[in-house]
């Protein structure tokens, strides 16, 4: 992204005491979407991220509006529900009503649980040490591993090592044998884009198998 | 609903969760615990999980914390390029301008640009460091804590932090109105 490219976003559009929702479908979307993400449910829906259900490449929708396709995407892709049964709102012809899924005691659970579902506790040795110069690996990577691209082929230094963690992977299934230490990198502002704060930097999450040691 | 999938009362459940039991006052509550409790502010900022949970917070899109302090000398501010990653235990919902593209794109390449739109003007001499959050690593800002508040409770203090205080868009002033002893 050149300069006038990121200009042409313009200004950040605040808004003083925003509500988290406007209107009560947009809290729904936010529970249904939270909902998907608790670890029972996503034997029924898949792991849902941004990058496994994309959202609608629309800018014109807004946070509740990509949700929503988004949520959509994914029940019609699992069987939950039909295109047809979405558009008419009721259960085709003949069909069963389902058990729920999604119960109050699912919630509670869910609520009071303080599992980490990617921290692993395999013990794994770090590759490197806090305050270490580090280069980013100038690669394409699967996209599921939620790394951020702007770092590629540029030095920085760990700033802190977060211990064991497992990779998101493109099946987007969890698979412990693809767990590794999790860093923070420090990059200076200059070193990301040229001309900069010479005081600034951007700390970025990388994995260990990104980064190799100067 | 129609098909059964879900009950509405797990749906309200979760409804009901975000809009009372969590929010920035909980993290504010933090905030202002750690300004009032230097051991409780070390324990933050060392094992920000630990700290949290004994506040009775944490859990989904918080599991694992990092809290980055600011002085006088270091301003830290929080975004998520990927998509809108943010600490839900003890910040709540992302605002809409925080999800924004305008928002992710320009405060990796621009922060003093955009803390200028937010109306914070940092010194040339104060660095600025941005954490870029990801869904395994999420990010608090401990702001400064403002002068002359000594002698005030925990309680008072907390009604001073903002949300935007803790995403490092803002800096706390002294509140004519907080409540002193």
């Amino acid at each position: 992204m050149g300069d006038d490219d990121y200009q042409a976003l313009g200004p950040i559009r605040l808004e003083k005491n925003e509500p988290m929702s406007r209107a009560p479908w947009e809290a729904r979307i936010v529970a249904i979407w939270s909902a998907m993400h608790i670890p029972r449910m996503k034997d029924h829906f898949g792991e849902q991220t941004e990058e496994s259900s994309p959202a609608p490449d629309d800018p014109a929708l807004d946070y509740f509006q990509q949700r929503y396709a988004q949520i959509v995407a994914s029940l019609i892709a699992t069987g939950l529900i039909t295109r047809a049964e979405l558009e008419s709102g009721r259960p085709a012809e003949g069909t069963r009503k389902a058990v729920p899924l999604l119960t109050t005691d699912i919630v509670a659970s869910w609520l009071s649980s303080d599992d980490n579902p990617w921290k692993c506790d395999v013990e794994i040795g770090p590759r490197f040490q806090v305050d270490q110069l580090v280069y980013a690996s100038d690669v394409n990577l699967d996209p599921q591993r939620r790394c951020a691209r702007y770092p590629r082929g540029k030095f920085g230094v760990i700033d802190r090592d977060h211990g064991v963690f497992v990779v998101p992977h493109r099946t987007v299934q969890r698979l412990d044998d693809e767990s590794q230490h999790l860093y923070s990198v420090r990059f200076s502002a200059c070193q990301l884009w040229g001309q900069a704060h010479p005081k600034d930097s951007v700390v970025v999450n990388m994995w260990g198998d990104e980064l190799h040691a100067i | 609903v129609e098909k059964g999938l879900v009950d509405p009362a797990a749906l309200d459940a979760v409804v009901d969760m975000f809009e009372h039991e969590i929010g920035p006052r909980n993290g504010a509550r933090m905030v202002a615990k750690a300004w009032a409790d230097p051991a409780y502010k070390q324990r933050l900022l060392a094992h920000p999980d630990d700290a949290i949970a004994e506040l009775g917070y944490g859990g989904h899109q918080g599991e694992h914390m990092v809290v980055v302090e600011n002085t006088p000398a270091v301003h830290n501010v929080v975004v998520c390029t990927l998509c809108s990653c943010y600490p839900w235990p003890v910040l709540g919902l992302a605002p809409g301008w925080y999800r924004s593209a305008a928002y992710r794109v320009r405060m990796v390449i621009d922060p003093r640009g955009v803390l200028r739109e937010f109306g914070l003007e940092l010194p040339d001499d104060v660095e600025v460091r941005v954490w870029d959050s990801t869904a395994a690593v999420r990010y608090l800002v401990l702001p400064e804590r403002p002068a002359d508040t000594d002698g005030l409770s925990e309680s008072a203090l907390a009604a001073m932090v903002t949300r935007d205080a803790m995403i490092g868009v803002a800096r706390i002033l002294p509140s004519q109105d907080a409540a002193r002893p």
